[in-house]
Parts: structure tokens; sequence; C-alpha cells
């Protein structure tokens, strides 16, 4: 069984990297000129350029004609994202807007994410939905991608922090119980939901494996502590605080159950 | 109490005055400040930026929610009237808030803005802003399928 986890970090490390790799490339084709070497400074002012120039592109085209695209962008933003479905197929320029890192940090300062309710049902077959107060709407997500989709995820917790929604530990278990040799296997897995984006994504494991756990975000930053997983067999001594900004998790001092979060 | 001494005007670029009792007119940051530095003998406030066209609007909107005794009722159905006119003139009376620092007036143009596209079907809102649809056929359709649960 721990056998089973090292694979899962590993091959959860490599798809990272190869992210890494993916946006590098992009990075690249968008420097195009600046292909044969990327290192120095002058070149690298040149991709800075290169951007500007990119983006000087795209305002010309205007967010809605007639209105300047401060004033458009105020309005649209106010609105809820329940209602980006039909927003963004309106055009490209829209779409383009929504999926933006701007766009959801400016909602986020204007106060205007919205307060979304996150549900799943035991009997939905982890299907997350969503509750939209504003549009008075519910959601369907995207499916998660966890390498469990058919079994039933139980013990986990959830928070929310920098306009993201954070899926953490638990376990997963034989939703049949016609196979009894199924065991459940506790997870350091944790899913990052993106409301703008609407995507979910593998961010950075815990260190440990846990379930049925203490969660809480504290200054932007989110503290687990205890639960249990398969090989302890009284509950877990470590508290763990993960950084959604660097997507790095760390170890607290782990003293047996006089853990200290600073 | 209204008196003559109390009025003041405002004068837009195209030399339109609009005469305002001080006491409504002062209520606006911009307005309370050039009264205060301006030795206001001749009463004539310049507004450089405005037209008269908008500025009419501005004082209607001004008056009537100044009004004494006006209802809730009475402000909304003056509002929901008001706010009838097209997408550039809505802006240049956001404008004209803008510079007069009239921070009710502005969000009530932006929240008209708002009502426009909430909740529209998407040809609606592409209608009535004039946005081209810059999609291909394909894409728009891989855009909708994506989003499928919005449009139930």
């Amino acid at each position: 069984w721990l056998n089973l986890i090292q694979e899962e970090e590993e091959s959860s490390r490599t798809s990272r990297t190869n992210n890494v790799r993916k946006e590098e490339e992009e990075d690249e084709e968008n420097g195009k000129k600046g292909k044969q070497a990327s290192k120095n400074e002058a070149e690298e002012e040149y991709g800075v350029i290169y951007k500007v120039m990119f983006c000087r592109e795209t305002i010309d085209q205007p967010l809605i004609p007639g209105l300047p695209d401060d004033l458009a962008l105020r309005c649209l933003a106010m609105i809820s994202h329940g209602y980006h479905g039909i927003l963004e197929t309106v055009s490209r320029r829209w779409r383009k807007l929504f999926h933006s890192v701007e766009y959801s940090n400016y909602k986020a300062r204007e106060g205007w994410s919205g307060n979304w309710l996150f549900v799943l049902t035991g009997a939905s077959e982890n299907q997350w939905v969503a509750y939209d107060p504003e549009a008075d709407r519910w959601h369907p997500l995207p499916r998660i991608p966890t390498s469990h989709p058919d079994q039933e995820h139980l013990g986990f917790s959830c928070a929310c922090v920098l306009n993201k929604f954070l899926l953490i530990g638990g376990t997963y278990g034989a939703r049949d119980q016609v196979i009894p040799h199924q065991t459940a296997l506790t997870t350091n897995e944790v899913f990052q939901f993106d409301p703008f984006r609407k995507e979910w994504r593998n961010v950075a494991s815990m260190r440990t494996a846990r379930s049925h756990f203490a969660c809480s975000v504290v200054s932007g930053k989110v503290y687990v502590a205890g639960g249990r997983n398969t090989s302890s067999g009284g509950g877990l001594a470590l508290a763990e605080v993960y950084n959604p900004l660097t997507d790095k998790t760390n170890l607290t001092s782990s003293k047996k159950y006089r853990t200290d979060l600073r | 109490m209204m008196s003559l001494g109390k009025l003041i005007t405002l004068k837009t670029n195209d030399n339109e005055e609009f005469k305002l009792d001080k006491t409504v007119a002062v209520k606006l940051e911009i307005i309370k400040n050039i009264v205060q530095d301006v030795d206001c003998t001749s009463n004539v406030i310049p507004l450089p930026n405005i037209d008269g066209k908008t500025m009419t609007k501005v004082v209607k909107y001004w008056k009537k929610h100044s009004e004494e005794g006006v209802t809730e009722v009475q402000l909304k159905n003056f509002d929901q009237d008001f706010l009838k006119m097209s997408h550039s003139e809505l802006h240049d009376v956001h404008l004209a808030a803008k510079y007069l620092d009239d921070n009710q007036l502005k969000e009530v143009i932006i929240q008209e803005f708002l009502d426009r596209i909430k909740g529209k079907p998407i040809e609606e809102i592409r209608e009535v802003f004039g946005i081209v649809n810059d999609y291909t056929p394909e894409e728009e359709e891989e855009v909708r399928r994506e989003n499928a649960w919005a449009f139930e």
C-alpha cells in the first residue's frame, strides 16, 4: 500500500514537471524571435516588448464597442461568474478576459467573487456541484482528475483560499460492497478548483496521506492537522501548512499533539 | 429654504447654463470644492467636460433625488425611466458623474449596463452591444458544449 502512495507521488510529480515544461515551451513560442538563446537580458527585454505589443493588439478591440474598457470590465466583473457560461460564448475577447488572471484578481480585489456553495453528495459518484446564490442555480463541476474516479470519497477537508476551492486528502473506499477485498485508500492528494477557468488542478500533495483531519485557513495559508491514515493506528500527530501562493507544503513541528502552528 | 442668493449656475462646455439650488449642488464634492475655492460672486461654475445634453439628464436626476418627501417607489420609477437611453448616452452620463464625483449616479449607470447583460441570451447581448462574434462556427460550438450547463 505504501508503494502505491509513493508511485502516486512520483506520477504527480512528473506530471507537474511536465506542466512546467509545457509552460516554458509556450513562453518560448510567445517570444519567437528571441528563440536562439534566452538567458541574456537584452533578449528578455525583447520578450517584454513583444508581450506589450501583444496586449496592445487586443486592447484595440473593445470589450463593448462604444465603451471604454475600464467601464466595460467593471460591468462584466460585477456579474456573477454563474453567468460566465453564456457570457464567454459571446465573443473570443470576452472568453479570454474571463480566463485571465487579471480578471479573477480584479474580482477578488473588489469583493465580487461571490459566495458559492460546493457540495458533494454520497450518491453522486464524485460529481461535485456548486450553487451560485446570485444567479440562483446549481452548476455541475467538471470531473476531478483523480485516479480513483469510481470510489467513494470520504473524510476529506475543503478550504477556500485565494478564490480557489481546495479539496484535500480523504479516503477512497469501495462504493460497491460486493467486492470485499478492496481496501480503503487514504490519499495525500490536493485538488484545486478554479471557478473562473472552471477546471480542477492537481496541486502540491500533503507530505502525509490523511483523512478525517482538522483543516483551517489562517492568514491565507491552509493548515491541516491530525486525522488518520492506514499506517497510523491511533491517529496522526503531524500538522502541515500549505501555501497557495508558492504551491508548497511544509511540515510544522511535529511534537506529539503539542504541535505549534507558527 | 430657497433664496436667490443660494442659486449657483453650472455652465457646460456648449454654454448651456443650469441654475441649481446651492444645497443640492454642494452635495457634490467637486462643486463644493469649487465653491470654496473660487470667489463665487458670479456664482457661475464652468464644467468644461460636460455638454448640455448630458448635463440636462444629470440635473434632472439630482433634482428628483433631492426632492423633499419623495418616496422610494417614486425614485425607483424615476430611475427606470431615466435609464432608458442608449449605451453612448449612458456612457456620457457615466463620464459626467465621474467628473462630478457622484458615486451614486455612477453606480446606477453601471448597474443598468449590468442588467442589460445579466441573464440575457447570447444573441441578444451581441445585438444590443454591437459585439462582433469572432468565433468560427466550430469554435462556438465547442465553447457552447463546454458550457452546456449554462444553457439549460
